[in-house]
C-alpha cells in the first residue's frame, strides 16, 4: 500500500512530472483550437484550458489499471491517465489510428490499455460507469480504484446523486472529481444550484467531501492522494470539489466572453493560471532552474508538432468497416 | 430425461448455473437478496451466493443499470433486475447512451457483457407496470433481444444471454411465469438468433411473439379453425431469425403477426416490411398484425382485455388472410 503522499515528500521527478502533464495538455489544447479553426477537425471540441491542473494532479496517482471515467471536456484527462497525445489527437481527427478508431471522436476516446473508459457525451454519463468499475475492483479483489471526472453541470443531475449514494452504499473504492468550473455551458452555477458548495453535499451521502483550489496542482495531489490513498484502503469514497475555470469558450468557436461571463473575469483567472503559478514555484519554492523547464516545453512543443503530423498522416478509417464492433464475438 | 419446472423458475435454475460456473457473474436488483425477489424469481440465490453476487439495490434504475455496465466494462458479468420493463424508461438513458454503443464506439475495446431482466405484460398491473418495449431495443443499435415463450427457451436463452459478451435485454413474460413445461435435466444453451418452428403447417404463418405463442397454438389447434396453420417463435427479436419466416411465407403466402406490445413501431412492424422487402412475390394476401391498441395499459380488467390481443382476434386474423385477394380492401384487414 502506497504511502499517503505529502507535497512536502515529492521528488523533484514527481515535481516536473505534474509540470509536463499541464504542459502537455495546455499545449495540446491551442493545438486542437488551431487546427480545429483551419478546419483540419470534423464534428465540435470542447477545450480544457485552464483546468490542467486538475486531470494532471489527480491521475499522478493513478496506474493503467485503475480506471477513470471522463466528460466531454475530456482530452486532459485522457493525456493524464496515460493515453497518447499521437493516438489522442488522430481520435480529434477522426483517423484510424485514433484510440477508437476514429469512430468516437473527442468525447468517445476509449483506452482500457491506460484505464480510460471513456470521455463521455452525455452529462453525468460516466459517473456510474466509474462506480461499477469500482464495483468489479471489490468484487475481484483488486487493489485498484476509479475516479469519476464530471463539472458542476453534472453535479446537478440524478445519475450523480444516484451514484454518489451506490458508491457510499456498497463503501466503493471511487473518487469523485468535480471540477466546478463555475459555468454548465453558459449558466452559472449559483442560478441553478440551492446549494453551490458541491462538495457539501457529500454530507448527505455521509462520505468525506473536500474542497481545493483546482488551480493549484500540488494541493490537488495532496487531496486527491489522500482520496485514493483512503479508497485503496477499502475506506470508500470521497467527493473532491476542485474549484476552477475554462478560460475558453464552452466549445471552440463559442465565444468567450460577453453575455454571461466578463472579459475581466477571465483575466482575472488568467493571473491564476496552473502552469505559470506553478513554473514559478518551481523556481522559487523548490529551486528549479529556469532551463529545465524550458526543455520540458521545447520537447513538449514537439511532441504536439509530431502528433499533429502523425494524425495527419493517419489513413481515414475505411468505409467497409461501418458496421464493425456492433456486437463483440464470444470468444 | 426432463422435469416439469415453471417459466420462472427455469429461469432461475438457469441463472444459478451460470453462477457456479463463473464468479464473475452478479445479479442485482431491489429486493431480490434475501428476500428472494417480488415474485420469488431469485429465490435462494442470495442464500447461495451471497450478499457480494446477489446485490439489493436502491429504486434508482439509471444509476444501479451505470453502475452495472461500468462493472460490464471492467470485469464482471452483471444480471440486472428491473422487476417490470417498464422500468427500462428509466434506465433508457445510460443504456442507450452507453451499453449499446461502448463496443463500437472503442473500436472494439470494450465490451459489455450484462443482461438486463424486463418482466413485462398486461397483467392488469395498469399503465405504469405492464409495458412490452422490446421493439426500442430493436431499433437502438448494440443490444439483443430476447423474449422466450416456454420454460426450456427461457431457461437456454437466459444462459446464453450471461454467456454472451453484449448488453442482452431479456424479456420476461409475467403471464408465464407460473407456466409449467418440461425442462431438459441436462446442461444446454438455446442460442441466440434462432427462431422455432413450433407447429409445422401449409395455409398460414402464424408469428408470434412470448406470451401470444400460446394463444396462437390454442387458436391453431381450436375447435374453430379449419386452416392449416404454421405457428412460428422467433424467441430472439434482435438478430431477428427472418430466414426462418421467410421460409415459412414462402410456403403459405400468408403472414399474421401477433404481439402484446403496441402496435405502431412494433416488432410486427419491422418482421411485416423484412417480408414485403424480401418474399413479396409469395404474398398471397397483405400481411396482418395483431398487436396491443396504441394506448397504456388500462387497470380494469375489461378495458385490458380489449387492448391486448385475444384468441378471437388472432382467428379473425386467420379467417380474413383466407378470404383475402391481394387487390383487397387493406383497411378492413387491419
Amino acid at each position: 500500500m502506497q504511502e499517503i503522499p505529502s507535497k512536502q515528500q515529492m521528488t523533484t521527478t514527481q515535481l516536473l512530472a505534474l509540470y509536463e502533464m499541464m504542459v502537455r495538455v495546455r499545449r495540446f489544447e491551442e493545438r486542437v483550437a488551431l487546427v480545429y479553426r483551419a478546419g483540419e477537425l470534423p464534428g465540435f471540441v470542447h477545450l480544457y484550458l485552464g483546468e490542467e491542473a486538475v486531470a494532471a494532479g489527480v491521475c499522478a496517482h493513478l496506474t493503467d489499471e485503475d480506471i477513470i471515467t471522463s466528460t466531454h471536456r475530456g482530452h486532459g484527462h485522457a493525456l493524464a491517465k496515460g493515453c497518447s497525445t499521437e493516438r489522442t489527437m488522430a481520435e480529434l481527427y477522426g483517423r484510424s489510428d485514433g484510440y477508437s478508431g476514429g469512430r468516437g471522436g473527442s468525447m468517445h476516446v476509449y483506452a482500457m490499455q491506460h484505464g480510460l473508459l471513456g470521455t463521455n457525451g452525455v452529462v453525468g454519463g460516466g459517473i456510474p460507469l466509474a462506480v461499477g468499475s469500482a464495483l468489479s475492483m471489490k468484487t475481484l479483489g483488486k487493489p485498484n480504484v476509479s475516479v469519476a471526472f464530471y463539472g458542476d453541470g453534472a453535479s446537478n443531475h440524478g445519475l450523480c446523486y444516484e451514484s454518489l449514494n451506490l458508491a457510499a452504499v456498497y463503501k466503493l473504492p471511487v473518487v469523485f472529481v468535480c471540477e466546478n468550473n463555475l459555468y454548465a455551458t453558459a449558466t452559472r452555477l449559483v442560478d441553478v444550484a440551492s446549494n453551490p458548495d458541491i462538495a457539501s453535499r457529500s454530507d448527505a451521502f455521509r462520505m468525506p467531501g473536500v474542497v481545493v483550489d483546482g488551480n493549484d496542482v500540488l494541493a490537488v495531489y495532496e487531496v486527491a492522494g489522500n482520496a485514493i490513498y483512503r479508497a485503496r484502503a477499502g475506506e470508500g469514497p470521497t467527493l473532491i470539489e476542485a474549484k476552477t475555470y475554462r478560460t475558453c469558450g464552452h466549445y471552440e468557436g463559442d465565444q468567450i466572453a460577453g453575455t454571461y461571463r466578463t472579459l475581466e473575469e477571465i483575466e482575472k483567472w488568467k493571473k491564476r493560471c496552473p502552469i505559470s503559478t506553478y513554473r514559478l514555484k518551481l523556481i522559487s519554492e523548490f529551486e528549479i532552474d529556469e532551463d529545465t523547464l524550458n526543455g520540458i516545453e521545447a520537447k513538449i512543443g514537439e511532441e504536439i508538432d509530431r502528433a499533429v503530423e502523425f494524425s495527419r498522416q493517419s489513413p481515414h478509417p475505411d468505409t467497409e468497416t461501418v458496421g464493425d464492433h456492433i456486437f463483440a464475438e464470444a470468444s | 430425461m426432463s422435469t416439469r419446472i415453471s417459466y420462472m423458475n427455469a429461469i432461475r435454475d438457469g441463472i444459478a448455473e451460470e453462477m457456479r460456473l463463473d464468479p464473475t457473474v452478479i445479479t442485482l436488483g431491489e429486493g431480490i437478496g434475501e428476500r428472494g425477489g417480488s415474485y420469488a424469481h431469485t429465490k435462494n440465490l442470495w442464500q447461495e451466493f451471497g450478499s457480494s453476487r446477489v446485490i439489493d439495490v436502491p429504486i434508482c434504475e439509471n444509476g444501479f443499470t451505470g453502475m452495472a455496465i461500468g462493472a460490464a466494462a471492467s470485469g464482471l458479468k452483471p444480471i440486472v433486475d428491473l422487476m417490470f420493463a417498464d422500468m427500462l424508461y428509466e434506465a433508457m438513458g445510460t443504456l442507450c447512451h452507453q451499453a449499446g454503443k461502448l463496443h463500437h464506439v472503442s473500436n472494439g475495446g470494450v465490451q459489455v457483457p450484462m443482461v438486463v431482466r424486463a418482466q413485462m405484460g398486461g397483467r392488469t398491473s395498469g399503465a405504469h407496470h405492464s409495458a412490452c418495449p422490446y421493439s426500442l431495443f430493436m431499433h437502438c443499435p448494440g443490444f439483443k433481444v430476447v423474449a422466450p415463450s416456454n420454460p426450456a427457451d427461457a431457461k437456454g436463452l437466459i444462459k446464453a444471454s450471461i454467456r454472451d459478451p453484449n448488453p442482452v435485454i431479456f424479456f420476461e413474460h409475467k403471464f408465464l411465469y407460473p407456466k409449467k413445461d418440461e425442462v431438459p435435466d441436462s446442461e444446454y444453451i438455446t442460442p441466440i438468433g434462432e427462431a422455432k418452428v413450433v407447429r409445422e403447417g401449409s395455409d398460414v404463418t402464424l408469428v408470434a411473439i412470448s406470451s401470444m405463442v400460446g394463444k396462437a397454438l390454442n387458436v391453431a389447434e381450436g375447435p374453430e379453425m379449419d386452416v392449416d396453420v404454421e405457428l412460428i417463435d422467433p424467441r430472439t427479436l434482435y438478430p431477428l431469425d427472418i430466414d426462418t419466416i421467410l421460409r415459412s411465407v414462402a410456403k403459405t403466402g400468408r403472414l399474421t403477426i401477433v404481439e402484446e406490445a403496441h402496435l405502431t413501431c412494433g416488432a410486427g412492424a419491422e418482421i411485416a416490411a423484412l417480408v414485403c422487402q424480401h418474399a413479396f412475390d409469395y404474398l398471397r394476401a397483405p400481411i396482418i398484425r395483431v398487436a396491443s391498441l396504441d394506448t397504456p395499459n388500462p387497470y380494469a380488467p375489461g378495458l385490458e382485455a380489449a387492448m391486448i390481443p385475444s384468441e378471437e382476434r388472432i382467428l379473425t386474423s386467420v379467417r380474413r388472410l383466407m378470404e383475402a385477394q391481394r387487390s383487397a380492401d387493406v383497411r378492413a384487414l387491419v
